[in-house]
């Protein structure tokens, strides 16, 4: 069993990025459970999406860590820090001032900025993970096509390959099954 | 058999429209509303009808008419909207209408809060009526259960004449996760009374839902809330009439305890540790009784998927052995009553409870509760 969970706030894509994940790893073949927690206001709050994933049924979605966590927001944070100090691998956008043992920084919003992909840090940070090889990237774009803003999506994806690289053995040694 | 990545909700409708519900009338509320909208975009395209009501009374009570009418009929709510449907579903049960309700549960009581996970409604479930009733309630605890629970609740409403409640949770319904969809299913037709003489609200085994007459197909049949006699006619002084009905209504589904009871036992069978849980929360006591065994304590887990009515031999039979019994429960503590009257005396009944937030109960918090001080 594995997961992998995206934090932010509200108005990021944060549910979206799990919805993309959990769709990805249903049509490679695996068991998924989704789960995302969140407010009632549509923007600004902190919200947790996260999926766990495994070749049989998942036994319990209610986990108390993740394999991989991406936070790109503070405001997701303070809430669920217990879970992300036993996590094996946290990237924190290097807009996020935290400190943690286990975590890498990488500058996904400042990609989006530069690269004229301007509030696409979540799918920037699906990249980051498919880059890994655990998404298979065609799969994920077959996923994205299905969904809003799809040229855009693309785009943003391909530059979290790109930026994944350098993580890419890291995150596939806390996925891979 | 096809394999989908579904919402709690979405296998609630679409375990209805597979079971043949071809009605739905309802008030969105969060977190059912997505039940709500997956009829309204399907009931149409299959000839069944959808309704916005104008509250939750009404909801209810539409869905009251059409089951008369003899369409397959639902409705989905959350803790304040199924406080309204009381009242109609007392009426349903006097009335003998089948009907299917899920109440996706979030905190209360009040509005609470909307978006979170609890399982506070187990005691308004199955006793939120005024007077002597019983209908059956059954939780899911994933995805996939709350597909194949909707089309039993279907099941269970047409053969026994009865409202019956599907209690789901904010976590099941806005989960997602791997929904095996059956190709066929076949629920029988409720049966219609041979000729106008057969009492519509008699029967002489009480284990036997009366026939049901439709109307518009020319029986004359007077429908009402009132106590009534075996055809219909309202009788609201004497003892026998009253006693006979309202006995009759309970006994249709106490004495069929053995038929809706549903249960999973997981572990050892001569556990020194017992959980005892239901709905969503089991997930994590599956994971807990994993843990405990690989420590070399010998555990069960003993999980209701039939919440009422109670099969107290079963449970007693199940917890016979255990000398502490962990209860978690997202809720202040419903469940544990069962466990307190059903466990031997000397047994200690630890209550693991845990509502609002949306954090659910861990898997550690029931290890830690059942080991106790001497872990």
């Amino acid at each position: 069993m594995r997961s992998i969970a995206f934090l932010g706030r509200g108005g990021q894509g944060i549910v979206f990025a799990g919805e993309v994940i959990a769709e990805t790893l249903f049509e490679q073949g695996l068991y998924v459970a989704q789960l995302q927690s969140y407010g009632a206001e549509v923007r600004g709050g902190s919200v947790l999406s996260y999926v766990v994933f495994d070749r049989d049924r998942v036994e319990n979605p209610f986990i108390e860590s993740f394999s991989l966590a991406i936070v790109l927001h503070e405001a997701g944070m303070r809430r669920w820090m217990k879970h992300l100090e036993g996590s094996d691998l946290v990237i924190l956008d290097e807009l996020v001032s935290a400190e943690l043992r286990n975590a890498v920084k990488l500058p996904i919003s400042r990609v989006c900025v530069e690269k004229g992909v301007l509030g696409r840090e979540n799918v920037v940070a699906i990249g980051v993970i498919a880059a890994s090889g655990v998404l298979d990237p065609s799969v994920v774009e077959r996923v994205l096509s299905r969904k809003r803003g799809f040229e855009k999506n693309i785009e943003a994806l391909k530059l979290g390959l790109e930026l994944g690289r350098d993580v890419a053995d890291r995150v596939a040694a806390v996925l891979r099954l | 058999m096809v394999r989908a990545l579904l919402s709690g909700n979405e296998a609630v409708a679409e375990g209805a429209l597979a079971a043949g519900c071809n009605f739905f009338a309802g008030y969105p509320i969060t977190p059912s509303s997505e039940i709500m909208h997956y009829m309204a975009r399907e009931l149409p395209k299959r000839g069944g009808s959808f309704i916005q009501a104008e509250d939750e009374l009404a909801a209810i009570n539409m869905v009251i008419g059409a089951s008369w009418a003899g369409a397959r009929a639902m409705t989905a709510t959350s803790g304040p909207g199924f406080s309204l449907m009381q009242e109609g579903l007392g009426y349903a049960i006097m009335t003998e209408t089948p009907l299917v309700i899920v109440n996706v549960m979030r905190a209360g009581p009040a509005t609470g809060q909307a978006t979170k996970a609890a399982q506070g409604d187990l005691m308004q479930a199955r006793w939120g009526r005024h007077g002597d009733q019983m209908i059956p309630v059954l939780a899911p605890s994933s995805p996939q259960e709350a597909y194949d629970l909707t089309i039993e609740a279907f099941a269970i409403a047409e053969e026994l004449r009865t409202p019956v409640v599907v209690l789901s949770d904010e976590f099941i319904a806005h989960g997602r996760e791997v929904v095996e969809l059956r190709e066929k299913v076949e629920i029988p037709s409720r049966r219609k009374p041979r000729d106008p003489s057969e009492p519509p609200f008699g029967s002489p085994d009480p284990r036997i839902a009366p026939p049901m007459p439709p109307l518009g197909e020319g029986y004359y049949v007077i429908v009402t809330g009132s106590t009534h006699n075996e055809y219909g006619y309202r009788d609201v002084h004497s003892f026998e009439t009253h006693f006979r009905l309202v006995k009759r209504l309970v006994d249709k589904i106490r004495l069929n305890v053995d038929k809706l009871f549903r249960y999973e036992v997981l572990g050892d069978d001569d556990a020194e540790v017992a959980i005892v849980c239901f709905g969503s929360v089991s997930r994590s006591a599956k994971q807990a009784l994993r843990m405990l065994r690989s420590r070399g304590v010998r555990a069960k887990l003993l999980r209701l998927v039939t919440l009422w009515p109670m099969n107290d031999e079963v449970v007693r039979r199940e917890l016979r052995s255990a000398k502490t019994i962990v209860v978690p429960e997202m809720n202040l503590g419903q469940l544990i009553y069962d466990v307190q009257r059903l466990a031997r005396e000397d047994s200690r009944i630890v209550a693991v409870n845990k509502v609002g937030g949306g954090i659910p109960i861990y898997p550690s918090e029931i290890v830690e509760a059942a080991l106790g001080g001497s872990r």
